[in-house]
């Protein structure tokens, strides 16, 4: 076929077109056509439309799921804020009848002269809503007790115009009666306390009348027992008073809130003063007679328990022993 | 214009034996030919159009000026024909040599602009008769004898020669211009006219045989 082409070719025809017919296409139409065969490759629009097919279900749902969560949200709100004060709710006429039918035996005392409790709600608030036909014949044919809610809140309770009068009356305060029911019951409190010291400073008497009878007739020239032991209590008295009498500023309040134990305590002042006495310490000179006694009765444990008593008041006790003592000191251990 | 399927894949025979298969991208050699570089752009190497389009681009557009005389119109239809070769990559098959798949494209889109223009028999093209098909150039709107080619050098010389090919009949000068610029063989050239390979070869020697009675101290 090429040596057919080549036989009907004529080479002076063709050198003549070759040299002289050179017609070429504009650069501009070039540079367009290469554009559009880059283009044509580089484009690849099938990726960018599955692209955007794959965005654009995620792209639908996307209000309606903000939507879903604001109203579920906002339900969850709504549910939890509390009632509106002007919410027309009424207290079950039933539900507090019952209540009071079961107060009403068990308590002792009339709700007059109960003493008020602690400023404390003693149950939380409880609402329920009536139907609305029934509520105001509920009101108008039984008075309705006055719930604990509204006890707490006399500013509610008289807010409320409608309620009956004797519900009001129920739950006004007596600050007079529960003043009176409180004294009693801190003079009572007060006259406990003090019997429990007397009972307490009762042996403490026994044993000060004791060694203030050892001392007085064992040794003369023993230092006056009553002497030192009246000052100490004094002043102990007088720094337990300091100690549990509160800040100058403060002794008017104390003084005006309970009364009856100031003067429960000056009363029980005397006896008070006797304990220190008790508590006196026994002068060497009586422990040293008394185990001598003991030892010339032949009481061997006396003396020895006699001693042991002497080495705990006295640390210095074998010392001040006289020497015909000392060996029996020595055989006693500490 | 829309491309029509006939014109995308003009050739629907066997595939050649010998024909190149298609190289990865940035993989396509200097010496490659023009089919193995029509797969590479198939396959996204626009290097391998870029090589094929300088390979190419003066013969289709001299083959598309030479016909309607007209470098706008030449423009036009040379746009059209490698856009439609663009479009056209995907179902590129290499069945036959890519220089006759690509002149297929110009042919029919010549045919194409001449149907548009209904003023000129379609069948002119194959028409033997040197008077009437004369005529029926002379007749194209817009030819060079009415308007003067102003992308065409006004040499002498090209004066001499377009005046000799206007003076061929529609199917030789088609014949010459094909045989000359695409470098097809008888049988690529009588397979896209849709003639036979001997009136394809006639015509062609009469093209040849009247440039040089015309051209002869030039050639």
């Amino acid at each position: 076929m090429s040596a057919e082409r080549d036989d009907l070719r004529d080479e002076g025809i063709a050198r003549m077109w070759r040299e002289h017919v050179r017609d070429e296409p504009p650069a501009a139409l070039d540079d367009t056509i290469r554009a559009a065969a880059r283009r044509a490759v580089g484009a690849k629009p099938q990726v960018t439309t599955a692209v955007a097919e794959a965005r654009e279900p995620w792209r639908w749902w996307m209000p309606l799921a903000a939507a879903a969560t604001i109203g579920a949200i906002a339900v969850g709100v709504l549910q939890n804020l509390p009632r509106d004060a002007d919410e027309p709710t009424v207290v079950s006429d039933a539900v507090n009848a019952e209540s009071a039918a079961r107060a009403r035996p068990t308590s002792p005392v009339p709700p007059a002269a109960a003493p008020a409790p602690a400023p404390m709600p003693e149950a939380v608030p409880q609402k329920k809503v009536a139907p609305p036909a029934s509520e105001p014949e509920l009101r108008d044919r039984t008075p309705l007790p006055m719930p604990r809610l509204q006890a707490n809140k006399p500013d509610t309770a008289a807010k409320r115009s409608d309620a009956p009068s004797e519900a009001k009356e129920a739950f006004v305060p007596q600050p007079p009666a529960d003043a009176r029911q409180i004294d009693a019951n801190m003079d009572k409190l007060k006259q406990e306390q003090v019997g429990a010291l007397e009972k307490r400073a009762q042996p403490a008497d026994d044993l000060a009348r004791r060694n203030e009878r050892d001392a007085g007739q064992s040794f003369a020239a023993s230092p006056p027992p009553a002497s030192a032991p009246a000052r100490e209590p004094a002043r102990e008295q007088k720094d337990a008073v300091d100690a549990t009498a509160p800040a100058p500023e403060s002794r008017a309040k104390v003084r005006a809130f309970a009364p009856p134990a100031q003067s429960t305590q000056a009363a029980a002042g005397g006896r008070a003063a006797a304990e220190p006495q008790a508590m006196a310490v026994t002068p060497p000179e009586g422990f040293v007679a008394e185990i001598r006694r003991r030892l010339a009765a032949g009481d061997r444990d006396g003396a020895v328990r006699e001693l042991q008593r002497f080495r705990r008041t006295h640390v210095d006790a074998d010392a001040r022993l006289p020497d015909d003592l000392k060996a029996f000191a020595a055989s006693v251990a500490r | 214009m829309p491309l029509r399927a006939s014109m995308a894949r003009p050739h629907t025979g066997r595939a050649m034996p010998d024909a190149p298969r298609a190289r990865p991208k940035d993989e396509v050699g200097d010496d490659a030919g023009d089919e193995a570089l029509m797969l590479a752009y198939a396959a996204g190497n626009a290097g391998a159009f870029d090589r094929l389009y300088a390979r190419h681009r003066g013969g289709v557009y001299r083959y598309l000026v030479r016909h309607v005389g007209n470098a706008g119109v030449a423009d036009e239809l040379f746009q059209d024909v490698w856009m439609n070769a663009i479009k056209a990559r995907a179902s590129y098959v290499p069945t036959a040599k890519f220089a006759t798949w690509l002149y297929t494209l110009a042919h029919h889109r010549l045919v194409d602009h001449w149907r548009s223009r209904g003023s000129v028999r379609i069948d002119s093209l194959d028409d033997e008769g040197d008077e009437e098909t004369g005529a029926l150039v002379d007749a194209i709107p817009g030819s060079r004898v009415d308007e003067p080619e102003t992308r065409v050098a006004s040499s002498a010389a090209r004066e001499r020669i377009d005046a000799a090919l206007r003076a061929l009949p529609s199917a030789q000068r088609d014949a010459f211009l094909l045989h000359i610029e695409s470098q097809m063989s008888l049988a690529e050239i009588a397979s896209l006219t849709g003639v036979g390979e001997e009136t394809v070869k006639s015509r062609v020697r009469y093209a040849y045989a009247k440039l040089r009675s015309t051209l002869g101290d030039l050639a």
